[in-house]
């Protein structure tokens, strides 16, 4: 997830470290109480299984039963007429019984068993394999006072190892739950820590996410006062536009109404010189020498390129004037018929025109004419030197998916070092005396083009010919 | 000589004979006594306590249960009446029972835990009789195995072995 794509809360938290160092304490807390839980549970477990107390008591048992044992038998051998056999079998079979039980529970799962024990449980173990035939319940054997001799002095040297064992046992017993009970208040004490430095933890948690929210609120109002401001300056610069963009269509209407006064006033001189030269023409016709006639028709021919310079310029500045009447144009049906013209006015010309069948594009249909008008007027022009004049118009796919149109011929070209002065106003790449032309054509050209959102551009060498491309509108759409 | 009675009086001596037959039920001993029962009990047969035999105890209906239990590492098998049949059987009052050992030891026993619980008093371990030096010849044993909180000091502690004393309380 990126940090922009993080919801507001996981960006604060995320971003600021004493948070996530708190959170990282906080876990390990966590941890930390998880562990000292399964401890207790643990040392719980065992004292459940089989409560060390009770081992104890067992031992104490044993000697119990060892001690009433004897006592019987000391009895018995005092008053050998009062002896009870059957009392004397039955307590035998009873100190037996606590034997098996010191070696049948499971001591080993509390505390580790003592050397101590499997001496002194051997030695009774070997006292009762000789006793059994004797004192057993199953023995037949007459409890006579030398055989209750026999077996108190067997089993009197029992006495102290049963009684120290028990003792030991005792002791052993004792310090494994008193290290239990302080293994249990140890971890008490360290979970009553724990958890205070846990609640410290989460305060300060709390402390830092509510400073964070308050910082965010505060920052949130003055992303608003920005906003705000943001929008009033935007405000300010959209009303700036829209009188720059009012001051500019105001000057640009003055400019064209400007430059369509001066060409329109300028013709009234000029047709005056025209019509004053052809009487003075008339007038001196026949006294007139050759000199006199060559100035005239010089000041005809001067006359005559002003005006059409006045006809380029008004056309200029009509089509930046006039507004875009957009539709369906088939700019192959224009070309078709600008060169039928060409073709009209200078029939004796041998040259190939080739003219895709179908050009549609969508835009002002009269500016659309100017344009290929222009291109192919240029085109017929710059071929008037070749034999066999070559002259292509077209289209192809752009390689912005766009349509690119063109007009390509094999006339006198250009330097492509002087390729950006092709579309400028007045601007002229060959001398008059060698094609003739205003240099307002191709101005003219880029005008429409600019005006329907293309773009237009040439390629070209000098003596070899020259292409004129043009799109119409940034993808080839309609402007 | 039931012709002279009415059919009332037959009732009442019939149902008079079901009150009291129970007291004439428990038999005397025939071997030797295993398990003495005095204190406050209905129904006795040897002064004031009831003694019984292992054919006495064996005529109870009979149960059996296999546990595990703190004083053996394997699993073992328990058979004998249950302990609240025998109480039954001697009409017992009370609510607590204290069992004596041989060894005269002795612990108290609740009478509701013979009702919450099939407590046993197994005459037979793995289907044979019980020596004294393995805790025979009678043993109170509770179903651990059947309940967690049997499983604790308190339940281990009533199971008395070598037992041969009950007196009801």
């Amino acid at each position: 997830m990126t940090k922009a794509a993080q919801p507001p809360f996981l960006r604060l938290v995320s971003s600021d470290r004493w948070a996530q160092a708190v959170t990282a304490v906080l876990i390990a807390v966590f941890v930390a109480i998880g562990w000292v839980q399964v401890r207790q549970s643990k040392l719980m477990d065992r004292t459940i299984y089989y409560n060390e107390e009770n081992i104890s008591w067992i031992f104490l048992q044993l000697e119990q039963e060892y001690t009433s044992l004897r006592d019987s038998l000391r009895q018995a051998q005092r008053y050998p007429e009062k002896i009870n056999a059957e009392a004397l079998r039955q307590g035998y079979e009873i100190f037996v019984s606590r034997i098996s039980l010191v070696q049948s529970i499971p001591i080993d799962r509390v505390v580790t068993p003592l050397p101590e024990h499997g001496g002194t449980v051997g030695l009774v173990r070997q006292f009762t394999e000789r006793t059994d035939p004797i004192l057993s319940e199953n023995s037949s054997i007459a409890l006579l006072p030398d055989v209750i001799n026999r077996v108190l002095s067997d089993m009197e040297p029992l006495g102290e190892p049963i009684h120290d064992m028990s003792l030991l046992t005792v002791e052993v017993m004792g310090k494994a739950v008193g290290d239990r009970n302080a293994a249990a208040r140890e971890q008490l004490l360290i979970g009553i820590a724990l958890t205070i430095f846990q609640g410290l933890l989460t305060l300060a948690f709390a402390v830092l996410l509510i400073r964070k929210v308050r910082s965010l609120e505060k920052r949130s109002h003055e992303l608003g006062l920005a906003t705000d401001e943001i929008l009033r300056l935007n405000g300010v610069l959209e009303e700036r536009v829209r009188l720059r963009t009012l001051q500019l269509e105001a000057a640009n209407q003055e400019l064209g109404a400007f430059s369509y006064s001066v060409s329109h006033d300028l013709r009234a001189p000029l047709n005056s010189i025209d019509g004053f030269s052809c009487l003075l023409e008339r007038l001196v016709a026949d006294q007139a020498g050759d000199k006199s006639r060559h100035y005239l028709n010089r000041i005809r021919a001067g006359v005559r390129q002003m005006g059409e310079l006045i006809d380029g310029l008004l056309s200029l500045a009509q089509l930046s004037r006039d507004s875009l009447h957009v539709g369906p144009v088939d700019l192959a049906d224009i070309a078709r018929q600008q060169a039928q013209e060409c073709r009209e006015q200078d029939p004796n010309r041998q040259a190939d025109i080739r003219i895709q069948d179908e050009m549609r594009a969508t835009g002002d249909g009269r500016q659309l004419r100017v344009v290929m008008q222009n291109l192919l007027a240029n085109a017929w022009k710059f071929t008037s030197k070749r034999e066999l004049a070559q002259i292509e118009v077209g289209s192809k796919a752009g390689e912005a998916g766009g349509t690119i149109y063109f007009v390509k011929d094999n006339g006198a070209g250009f330097d492509m070092a002087f390729a950006d002065k092709l579309f400028g106003t007045f601007q002229r790449l060959h001398s008059p005396a060698d094609f003739a032309g205003t240099g307002i054509g191709l101005a003219t050209v880029r005008r429409v083009i600019l005006r329907h959102d293309g773009r237009i551009w040439a390629e070209g060498e000098e003596n070899r010919g020259a292409v004129f491309y043009f799109t119409l509108g940034t993808d080839g759409m309609p402007p | 000589m039931f012709s002279n009675l009415s059919r009332r009086q037959c009732l009442l001596g019939a149902a008079a004979l079901l009150l009291t037959s129970p007291s004439q039920a428990l038999d005397l001993p025939k071997n030797k006594v295993f398990l003495t029962i005095n204190g406050n009990i209905q129904l006795k047969n040897a002064g004031d306590r009831a003694d019984f035999d292992m054919d006495m105890l064996a005529a109870l209906p009979q149960h059996s249960f296999i546990t595990q239990t703190p004083w053996y590492k394997e699993k073992k098998k328990f058979s004998g009446p249950l302990l609240r049949d025998l109480l039954d059987a001697v009409g017992a009052r009370g609510e607590i029972i204290k069992a004596v050992a041989l060894n005269n030891f002795k612990i108290e026993i609740p009478v509701a835990d013979t009702r919450k619980f099939p407590v046993m008093l197994a005459r037979l371990m793995d289907d044979k009789p019980m020596p004294v030096r393995d805790k025979g010849p009678l043993f109170i044993v509770y179903p651990f195995d059947t309940d967690k909180a049997l499983q604790s000091t308190l339940y281990y502690s009533r199971a008395a072995w070598q037992l041969r004393y009950i007196e009801v309380l």
